[in-house]
């Protein structure tokens, strides 16, 4: 059980988080907010990069920073920007990180094969990854991140540069993975975390805004998404009087879903339906 | 300890390393083989003046003052003189008994000779010399007098107090040690006689000044490097969340440290043993480093290498190789110092520079009347401008018998200091 307790990290003047009160504990908790909310500032305090201005982070009972070894080796970490060593081939790169990791030689060895063939890239593993694609990389940093067979996995942005193939491989070597282990994710694809994530935690104002499941997220928003179709001539104004979620420009008409409290100034046309994790998040976060 | 080799491996693949390791090595062995093959000045003379007067030394011995020295000295001469005669016959068709008339009509014809009979006549004229400068040895000593020296330079500087004591002291210490060459024998023993060789200023002077400063160079570069290596290649976040965490730290430091004393030890086994297969001092390696024939000529003078104890030839040269590693592990300290606090290498490299020639200039720039340009002096950057004159008579500042163990201490704890916070306020950073 990881608990973040009361902890605000300031830069200088700048209040990056404050007073953030959460726990985790097994399973996949998908972390939303819009660029900026805290969220890569709190993965790196939960990974020791940066450290509390206020409060604490525990795990088990015991603050992580007076754990070191002991909690760093239950911590897998992929950051959202991560290089490499050009010169190195994926399996000389994760040689390396096995043994910052504290890996014995041979089951690193017998584990490197393994995860290297999960991400697909066994058949790459001896060639230098400067030749490699921007995906390629991301699949070789999720590699490093369940090296150690962490109990903990923080991913910030894990499918940044994935294909949509690559993206259904990762949810599912997540979800497999996420078993009786802690995985905290951030993303800004929603669908990522919809389909992966037991819980979301939503930062909004630098502060934990939300911490429950997704339907219960998604209930939020029960009778407050619509869509409707205008014609293309009424497109703009009905834009500039609505929150639109989305548009579609179809034959003569322009297609809307949109979110709106209540019903006065409904358009007869609209019809309500069932709001996900994008509604949610772009209703949440309409005015940052 | 895997991650320890992981780093030495970084290190010995490191494109510059092995490009600046190869350009020294190179540099170096072109100093020794262009100086002793005559493409600089007369090194090939002066290297078969090295060699000869060690010839000598295994047919004479070294005790210059002995019976038995100037007789088998004698033969030896008279040996060089006769051929001297006979190779004058051969190349003129006269005969003659002065050595000046026939030295001057031979090197006359020098142009016209072949290497072999420049050579015969090259080993001629060293014994021939070296009769001389044995007869004429006893003056380098004799004429000095450090203690009526410092005083004209307490004098000149209008120095007093703390300042005054510290050159009247050092000049008595240095006065009693000449007291002490002539009475110990050192003062009877062979050495490459300094005017005809240079043996001393070419080894201690440009060679190892050359070595001290390569290895500075690039011991200074793989701190910097493997401090910032993860910065570099952005894997800060990977590395130090890793089980090691910021204790890699260590890791690295350990490995850069390694290594950086490894490089002069690559650098003086390839360039030394060359060096000594070109200049054959086999003979003389247990005579003393303080031998009155150790005289070059510097400035507008003659300046005697006079050491603060006895040392013999290897002595002097394990002493000067043990201050070499010495002083590479400080500069290695100062340059981990600097990349803790300073996480990019042009900005590092950059301030380490500025620091270097900034400490150098420091203790010219001070007033006498305090007793800073004496402390300010015992840096490594000073130390390394002084190679050549380590453990010897130098200049006022740098001339007193502790001025290494000062060195060390005062270097070492400094570098040990701004590590200390600087690992520690690195434990505790944002990355």
């Amino acid at each position: 059980m990881l608990t973040v307790q009361n902890v605000t990290k300031r830069f200088g003047s700048f209040t990056a988080l404050e007073d953030i009160n959460l726990e985790f504990g097994k399973g996949v908790y998908g972390l939303l907010a819009p660029n900026g909310a805290g969220k890569t500032t709190l993965m790196k305090m939960i990974v020791t990069l940066l450290f509390p201005t206020k409060g604490r982070i525990l795990c088990d009972g015991k603050e992580i920073l007076s754990m070191g070894e002991s909690y760093r080796e239950k911590i897998g970490y992929l950051p959202q920007k991560f290089g490499y060593y050009r010169n190195d081939s994926p399996r000389q790169y994760l040689r390396y990180l096995g043994a910052l990791k504290g890996l014995e030689r041979r089951a690193a060895e017998v584990r490197i094969d393994g995860l290297l063939e999960k991400v697909g890239l066994a058949d790459v593993k001896d060639k230098k990854m400067k030749k490699f694609s921007g995906g390629m990389v991301q699949r070789v940093g999720i590699a490093q991140a369940l090296l150690g067979n962490p109990e903990i996995l923080v991913l910030d942005e894990p499918t940044a540069g994935l294909d949509p193939k690559e993206r259904a491989r990762f949810r599912n070597l997540i979800s497999e993975f996420s078993k009786d282990r802690t995985v905290i994710l951030s993303t800004h694809i929603v669908s990522d975390i919809e389909s992966v994530a037991n819980r979301i935690v939503m930062l909004k104002d630098h502060s934990v805004y939300c911490d429950t499941d997704c339907s219960s997220l998604c209930g939020m928003m029960g009778g407050k998404v619509f869509e409707c179709s205008v014609p293309q001539k009424d497109a703009d104004s009905f834009e500039m009087s609505h929150l639109v979620i989305s548009r579609r420009e179809e034959t003569g008409q322009t297609h809307f879903r949109f979110a709106q409290d209540g019903e006065k100034g409904l358009p007869p046309q609209a019809k309500p339906v069932q709001p996900d994790l994008e509604d949610v998040f772009l209703y949440i976060y309409r005015e940052d | 300890m895997r991650v320890f080799i992981c780093q030495l491996k970084r290190i010995f693949r490191a494109p510059f390393f092995l490009g600046l390791l190869a350009v020294f090595l190179a540099f170096d062995l072109y100093l020794v083989f262009s100086e002793a093959s005559g493409h600089k000045n007369d090194w090939e003379n002066c290297r078969r003046s090295v060699n000869m007067v060690n010839s000598v030394a295994e047919e004479t011995g070294t005790k210059i003052n002995s019976t038995d020295f100037k007789k088998k000295f004698a033969v030896v001469l008279d040996s060089h003189k006769r051929d001297l005669k006979s190779f004058y016959h051969q190349k003129t068709g006269k005969e003659s008994d002065d050595l000046s008339v026939m030295l001057d009509n031979l090197e006359g014809n020098i142009y016209q000779m072949t290497r072999g009979e420049k050579n015969r006549l090259y080993d001629d004229t060293t014994v021939l010399n070296m009769e001389n400068i044995l007869q004429n040895r006893f003056g380098v000593y004799r004429n000095t007098d450090f203690k009526k020296d410092g005083e004209t330079y307490i004098h000149e500087e209008k120095l007093e107090g703390f300042q005054a004591e510290f050159i009247r002291k050092n000049s008595a210490a240095l006065q009693s040690r000449v007291k002490e060459i002539e009475t110990d024998g050192e003062e009877d023993e062979l050495y490459f006689p300094g005017n005809m060789c240079r043996t001393h200023g070419f080894l201690y002077g440009i060679l190892f000044r050359a070595l001290v400063f390569e290895s500075a160079l690039l011991g200074v570069l793989i701190m910097m490097y493997i401090v910032n290596f993860e910065f570099m290649h952005g894997t800060q976040a990977l590395a130090y969340s890793s089980r090691r965490g910021r204790k890699l730290a260590t890791n690295q430091f350990g490995a850069a440290f390694i290594s950086g004393l490894l490089v002069p030890a690559l650098l003086m086994a390839v360039v030394l043993p060359a060096y000594f297969a070109l200049f054959n001092f086999s003979n003389l390696w247990n005579v003393s480093v303080s031998s009155p024939l150790n005289v070059e000529m510097s400035g507008i003078g003659f300046f005697p290498v006079i050491t603060w104890t006895r040392m013999t030839v290897l002595q002097y040269l394990w002493a000067t190789i043990g201050i070499a590693f010495a002083l590479q592990a400080v500069f290695c300290l100062l340059a981990f110092a600097v990349a803790v606090f300073f996480r990019n290498n042009y900005a590092g490299f950059i301030i380490y520079a500025i620091l270097s020639m900034g400490i150098i200039m420091i203790p010219e720039r001070l007033p006498w009347s305090t007793p800073l340009p004496v402390i300010t002096a015992a840096n490594p950057f000073t130390a390394w401008k002084n190679c050549g004159s380590w453990l010897a008579l130098s200049e006022p500042t740098l001339t007193y018998p502790t001025y290494f163990p000062v060195l060390f201490l005062l270097w070492g704890a400094i570098a040990a200091v701004v590590i200390f916070f600087g690992v520690r306020r690195f434990r505790r950073a944002d990355l």
